[in-house]
């Protein structure tokens, strides 16, 4: 490990780190275990320092999802009825930006020093208030990656095999709409960024 | 003498007042600017969170259109269009999978559509005065459109698509542009390989019979396509402007609720029961999220023909 990926550690400590950089870490990450252990010790004194219990989850995974997926939001649900399934979109690929990295390593940390019964309570009463579509600032970027690392736990396999179900169909069809949109002159252009993350 | 001043200002006034274009007319030369003008440029569009580029070329030469897309971020990628046929160029071991599109080329029908044109103020945007159009839907089941055309020529500058809280979902406008643009055949070609597809027709296949559809669409839309295959439904409707997609299929087990929203394009996942018959109904469209969630709500199976009756 060069003297480069460590500045580069200590910056994504700080929060002062940029997507590409992100990118160059976990690939090197791939390839160099040893750096792996240096990035979660950094975590580790991140936490000591701010007095925080130490986790030891490996989120490198999450994160190059969040930073390869498009920005998926995610939409308060319009009725009371519906409210039961809020929390299932909120694990889907939801991106996360890379400058919200930080607070997701933050918040499994604390998410490991909690009884599960506890988060999920505080998980339901936080993420619908802050899952405004608009609020496109950090805070919210980084609530999507909390339900993502605190919600896996709560789902049996057989629901977590019906959401992937449901996700997939979704994005297949998405697909498709943006596809006949494409071909047909007639449509209003609208930007077709969506962009799935394939791996 | 009196007499003559007004009857001269209200003269002149007239005269203004007739020459003055209307909401109408500034569309109607735009759709001819865009398609029948020289021009080049960068644009840049995108959602709030990721923007791109691309630089334009556009001629009109010979009876035919030549437009040249050259995508500037992510991965190499460019657009050929020679007439109606298409010629999609990427990077090796690239498969992007959309064609790239113009998001400045708007085709938007004069018939009576459920929106409203009006003409709003002056900005300047690629150092060219631009003047305001404004789409507005009639209700909130929609999203409006806000226009720039060149003051001098009405080729469409930036387009900016909001909600009812005048929220900016997605907008594309020109960086920079160059207008009357002196581009003969030999400015379009491509640098990188190419495949070749020819731009496919709307979708122009008979609407068919199907078991399930809505019972509730917002006003002015219509259906453009049905088709039923084996228990699988797949609609599409428009209203001019925006359109949707449905998609019903067997459950047989429950199905989670998931929403999802990227720029205008929104998309949701339901179950609908009825009896017992279950489904999972897929609605995806440049609507608001509660828009489509009330369609698809509504999805409802089509009572059985009357023969079966007695």
């Amino acid at each position: 490990m060069n003297e480069r990926t460590n500045e580069s550690l200590s910056a994504l400590m700080d929060g002062e780190t940029d997507e590409l950089e992100l990118r160059r870490l976990l690939k090197q990450g791939e390839q160099e275990p040893q750096m792996l252990d240096t990035w979660h010790r950094y975590q580790m004194i991140g936490a000591l320092m701010r007095g925080e219990a130490v986790s030891s989850v490996d989120l490198s995974k999450g994160i190059r999802q969040a930073i390869d997926g498009e920005p998926m939001d995610d939409i308060q649900p319009l009725n009371p009825q519906a409210k039961r399934a809020t929390s299932w979109p909120l694990l889907a690929a939801s991106g996360a930006v890379a400058a919200s990295v930080m607070l997701a390593v933050l918040v499994a940390v604390n998410f490991q020093e909690q009884p599960s019964q506890a988060s999920l309570v505080a998980k339901h009463q936080v993420v619908p208030q802050v899952l405004n579509r608009f609020d496109n600032d950090a805070a919210n970027e980084e609530s999507v990656a909390v339900a993502e690392t605190t919600e896996v736990a709560s789902l049996s396999p057989e629901e977590q095999q019906r959401l992937e179900q449901a996700q997939l169909k979704l994005q297949e069809y998405v697909l498709q709409h943006s596809q006949e949109l494409e071909r047909n002159p007639q449509a209003v252009p609208f930007t077709r960024t969506v962009k799935f993350n394939q791996e | 003498m009196l007499f003559r001043v007004v009857l001269l200002l209200s003269l002149s006034w007239s005269a203004w007042a007739q020459e003055a274009p209307t909401a109408e007319a500034w569309l109607a030369r735009m759709q001819e600017a865009t398609q029948k003008s020289n021009y080049q440029g960068v644009l840049v569009f995108g959602l709030n969170k990721r923007w791109d580029s691309l630089t334009v070329k556009h001629a009109f030469l010979d009876d035919q259109e030549y437009e040249q897309l050259s995508l500037l971020t992510r991965a190499p990628q460019e657009m050929l269009r020679i007439g109606k046929q298409i010629t999609c160029a990427h990077a090796p071991h690239e498969a992007p999978h959309a064609a790239l599109k113009n998001p400045l080329q708007l085709t938007i029908p004069a018939t009576a559509l459920p929106y409203k044109l009006l003409l709003g103020g002056q900005a300047r945007i690629a150092g060219r005065i631009a003047q305001e159009l404004l789409i507005q839907a009639n209700d909130t089941e929609r999203y409006n459109m806000r226009l720039w055309l060149d003051n001098e020529t009405a080729l469409l500058l930036g387009i900016e698509l909001i909600d009812a809280q005048n929220h900016i979902l997605e907008r594309a406008q020109y960086a920079s542009i160059e207008l009357h643009a002196a581009l003969d055949k030999s400015a379009f070609h491509s640098q990188l390989p190419s495949h070749q597809q020819d731009e496919a027709p709307a979708v122009t296949e008979p609407v068919a019979q199907v078991s399930w559809q809505p019972s509730w669409l917002p006003v002015g839309f219509y259906s453009t396509f049905a088709k039923q295959q084996e228990r699988s439904v797949r609609l599409m409707y428009s209203d001019g402007i925006a359109s949707f997609s449905l998609y019903v299929d067997d459950a047989p087990e429950a199905v989670p609720t998931l929403r999802k929203q990227w720029g205008a394009t929104t998309a949701v996942l339901l179950q609908v029961q009825q009896g017992e018959e279950r489904r999972r109904v897929t609605a995806v469209g440049e609507l608001p999220a509660k828009t489509l969630e009330h369609i698809a709500l509504s999805v409802l199976p089509i009572a059985a023909p009357a023969e079966s009756a007695p």
